[in-house]
């Protein structure tokens, strides 16, 4: 894996110096400018900066961390919140980025009650939110891996332990297959959302001559369960659903 | 057979006459009471039996409330009279009086099928026990104490025997006794020993209890009942039976009966004033007081560790702490006291020690003076002390990393611990690593996926092919021996062309080998042995006339050379080889449609 960073890093650097003459500043001084912005507190800048590496291509946990950072030190806490569940898909076991997370999380005004199902299902299937979706995709590949080693041996020398220890690795690799699998299709088809304006109406329907359900605000955190033109049904983990305009949530990953 | 199935049937006219009558006897519903004797003492018991004729029904109880009860079981009767058949259920208990008095026992009643029954009331009077004849008899309870009018927290003890000179099943005690205005600590488990009383030798069973009084003025112990099964035996008919005293062949039977203690009175004397010393801490018995230093040379500032041990018989439970008073030049840190209690000469007692920390705080030679503690001693009726000797400690000045921190020394050895205050709150910085410039997917490529996980199945999947087709030739050697024909025709070919030049018998022989073999082999037959006429048989249907003859031709040519004399040369083995090979390829392809 470094190996491949490196290789990308380097072709990036060569990308960079082929069109240094571009006018443009390359995407090394843009980090480091933007790094300078945040250290000396001009945060609109740094997250401008950070903006522009992802505009770029770049994409990785700890610059969409950075840039969590650099929205909240402006008091933008929903693109905060939004990059920073974004950051998560690629570092879920990051300490610094958690604390972040849930200090944004404490500055959102609205308290959703979300029950212990959640809290239950991340005790039980722990891995889950502990692994990426790339490491629950390396753990599959390996229990599967070792599972079909397992029968081909058995193939050959028929031993009782075997039949256990493959029964086992066949336990292991559906459990990592399925959750590779959800993961996978959170991943792609990322359902969750954040507000990002700093108040939004939810409505009955995908129009605004309908009902007012109830008012979200800036960092408040949903699911997404429909589209429909510039309107997006969404549910809250409380259980309760509208619509809201798509211009006003921020999709986690899809930024 | 006539003289089987008489007494058949005369035995189903009983029965069915004998139902007949039944339905009009169990129209009949009684139910009566009767007891073994209407009057009896506290120490009795009375046999109660019930008898209920005509149903099965249980009947309801009354009210037992001044006795306990204990069943003995239902025995059932059925007889038959002229054809008429009565049943009867007696249920027996056993009623244990609680209290003195004239008591009704009944009436019981019965409801079976909405016919009611009744029984006639029992009276019973049940008188107070006598002393005098608790001990006496085969079998008596005795409580006492050692001191009917001690002081207060003055120790006593309570002494409950159970004597007898009779076999007894087993016993418990049913009323435990009261001890209220008491302490009480057992003194040890209950002991079994042999006693001669009035000349007779008895069994007596002992449990001793230490009571401590901790009020003044008359206090009762109220009686406490045993109750035993005392064996008793039947009278047996013959004489001489050498089993009559053992209950195992039913000569014996088991008798519940109850024994009662009287109450005991004690008298508590408050503990005289006069003479009471000022550090008197109400402690009653006899005691010791030793003292103990840790070391006599220390610096300023360094901790000794002072053990006192006060130990003897008495309420030492009830002692917190020994006042040292106001000691001068030092500060003394006290540490929890351990009570060790300990049975000494049948009375609760045991051992207390007290340590205490002593830091010096001058240097000098700095004396301890005797500790002492007050107590009283009910066996001389005085107040008395208990006193260590004085102790000598010697003190050399703190070093400079030593001082002493005499603003400290008022107040606790350690200062509480404070919780984290958190003063302000904020997110943790960004990263500056070059790793932010990389690119990273953050699921994988679904064409990796794929093949991932489908790759190891698909190796395993070749291998399984691979194998079965290695088991499935292993395990039919003629289609595998056709199989490999053509192939061993080559090697066996080469064989024979390596043989062109060389004598005629070679290369007649590994001609006609390979020739012989493939066929063979082709039709998994012996191959070696085939002739030309066979060759008709085998192929005959299959192949054209031509490459029959051709074959047929080849055959008798291999076989002229080898078993005749036939000669040829190099340029006609060469030819001879052409045919042949260009027939077995014609033939292979032939069988192998």
């Amino acid at each position: 894996m470094k190996i491949l960073r490196y290789f990308i890093l380097f072709f990036i650097c060569m990308y960079a110096a082929a069109h240094a003459d571009d006018g443009q500043p390359d995407i090394s001084t843009i980090f480091f400018q933007a790094n300078q912005a945040y250290k000396s507190g001009d945060f609109k800048a740094a997250a401008d900066g950070y903006e522009k590496l992802v505009g770029a291509g770049l994409r990785n946990g700890e610059l969409l961390y950075n840039l969590g950072n650099a929205y909240l030190k402006q008091g933008d806490t929903g693109r905060a919140i939004l990059n920073y569940r974004s950051a998560e898909m690629f570092l879920p076991r990051d300490a610094d980025l958690e604390a972040n997370l849930q200090y944004a999380l404490g500055l959102a005004k609205d308290k959703i009650d979300c029950g212990e199902g959640g809290s239950l299902l991340t005790t039980v299937c722990f891995w889950y939110a502990k692994l990426s979706c790339r490491e629950l995709c390396y753990v599959f590949f390996a229990v599967n891996a070792v599972f079909w080693l397992l029968l081909a041996v058995k193939f050959f020398m028929r031993r009782e332990m075997l039949g256990i220890s493959l029964y086992i690795t066949l336990f292991f690799t559906l459990l990592f297959g399925a959750s590779f699998g959800v993961k996978l299709y959170n991943t792609v088809y990322s359902l969750s959302g954040v507000v990002l304006a700093g108040e939004v109406m939810v409505r009955s329907g995908s129009s605004t001559s309908d009902t007012v359900l109830f008012k979200l605000h800036e960092g408040a955190e949903l699911t997404v369960a429909g589209q429909e033109n510039e309107w997006l049904k969404i549910t809250l983990c409380d259980g309760k659903k509208g619509w809201v305009q798509k211009s006003s949530v921020g999709i986690a990953g899809g930024s | 057979m006539l003289s089987m199935t008489r007494p058949v049937l005369i035995l189903l006219c009983l029965l069915v006459t004998g139902f007949a009558f039944t339905g009009i006897s169990a129209a009949e519903v009684s139910v009566s009471a009767s007891v073994d004797k209407n009057e009896a003492s506290l120490d009795d018991y009375i046999v109660l039996k019930v008898t209920v004729e005509g149903t099965r029904e249980e009947p309801m109880m009354p009210d037992l409330s001044a006795f306990k009860f204990q069943s003995r079981g239902t025995s059932s009767q059925m007889t038959i009279i002229n054809g008429s058949m009565s049943s009867k259920l007696e249920y027996n208990y056993i009623l244990y009086p609680q209290k003195a008095g004239s008591f009704t026992i009944g009436p019981f009643t019965l409801d079976a099928d909405g016919q009611k029954a009744t029984s006639s009331p029992i009276s019973i009077t049940i008188s107070k026990a006598e002393p005098q004849a608790r001990q006496s008899g085969e079998i008596f309870v005795t409580a006492s104490v050692d001191n009917e009018n001690p002081y207060i927290n003055e120790q006593i003890v309570y002494t409950l025997q159970f004597c007898r000179r009779v076999q007894i099943a087993g016993a418990s005690l049913t009323e435990q006794p009261s001890f209220d205005g008491f302490l009480v600590e057992n003194l040890g488990k209950e002991k079994e020993y042999s006693k001669v009383i009035n000349g007779q030798e008895y069994v007596v069973t002992e449990v001793r209890q230490a009571l401590v009084p901790v009020k003044t003025g008359a206090l009762e112990i109220t009686p406490s009942t045993l109750q035993a099964s005392v064996v008793s035996q039947r009278r047996s008919r013959r004489g001489g039976n050498p089993f009559a005293d053992d209950s195992f062949f039913g000569f014996s039977e088991t008798v519940p009966k109850n024994f009662r203690t009287g109450p005991i009175s004690v008298m508590v004397k408050p503990l005289p004033a006069e003479g009471r010393p000022a550090d008197f801490k109400n402690l009653v018995g006899d005691f010791t007081l030793t003292s103990q230093l840790g070391k006599t040379r220390v610096q300023a500032g360094e901790s000794i560790t002072l053990t006192l041990t006060v130990s003897g018989t008495g309420n030492l439970k009830s002692l917190q702490n020994v006042d040292m008073g106001q000691l001068q030049n030092f500060k003394v840190y006290d540490d929890k006291p351990v009570f060790e209690p300990a049975l000494i000469n049948g009375k609760i007692g045991g051992k207390l020690v007290i340590k205490k920390a002593l830091v010096p705080l001058v240097a000098g030679t700095l004396t301890i003076p005797a500790i002492s503690i007050s107590y009283f001693d009910p066996a001389s009726q005085s107040y008395k002390k208990a006193a260590g000797p004085a102790s000598v400690v010697q003190v050399s000045p703190a070093t400079d990393k030593e001082k002493i921190d005499l603003v400290q020394a008022a107040g606790q050895p350690s200062a509480a611990k404070q919780e984290v205050q958190v003063l302000g709150k904020d997110i943790l910085p960004i990263r500056t690593s070059h790793a932010v410039m990389s690119t990273e997917n953050p699921y994988p490529g679904f064409g990796i996926v794929l093949l991932f996980a489908l790759l190891p199945a698909a190796c395993f999947f070749a291998v399984f092919i691979v194998k079965r087709a290695r088991d499935r030739s292993s395990g039919d050697p003629g289609s595998a021996r056709m199989k490999n024909a053509y192939r061993n025709f080559t090697k066996n070919f080469s064989e024979a062309k390596k043989a062109l030049d060389a004598q005629d018998d070679q290369f007649y022989q590994t001609g006609s080998k390979a020739l012989k073999d493939f066929i063979g082999d082709r039709l998994n037959i012996a191959g070696q042995a085939l002739t030309p006429q066979d060759l008709e048989g085998l192929l005959g249907g299959d192949v054209s006339a031509e490459t029959l003859e051709e074959l047929k031709s080849l055959l008798e040519f291999f076989d002229s050379g080898q078993f005749g004399f036939r000669k040829c040369s190099v340029e006609e083995r060469k030819a001879v080889l052409g045919r042949m090979q260009k027939a077995v390829e014609h033939l292979n392809r032939v069988l192998r449609k």
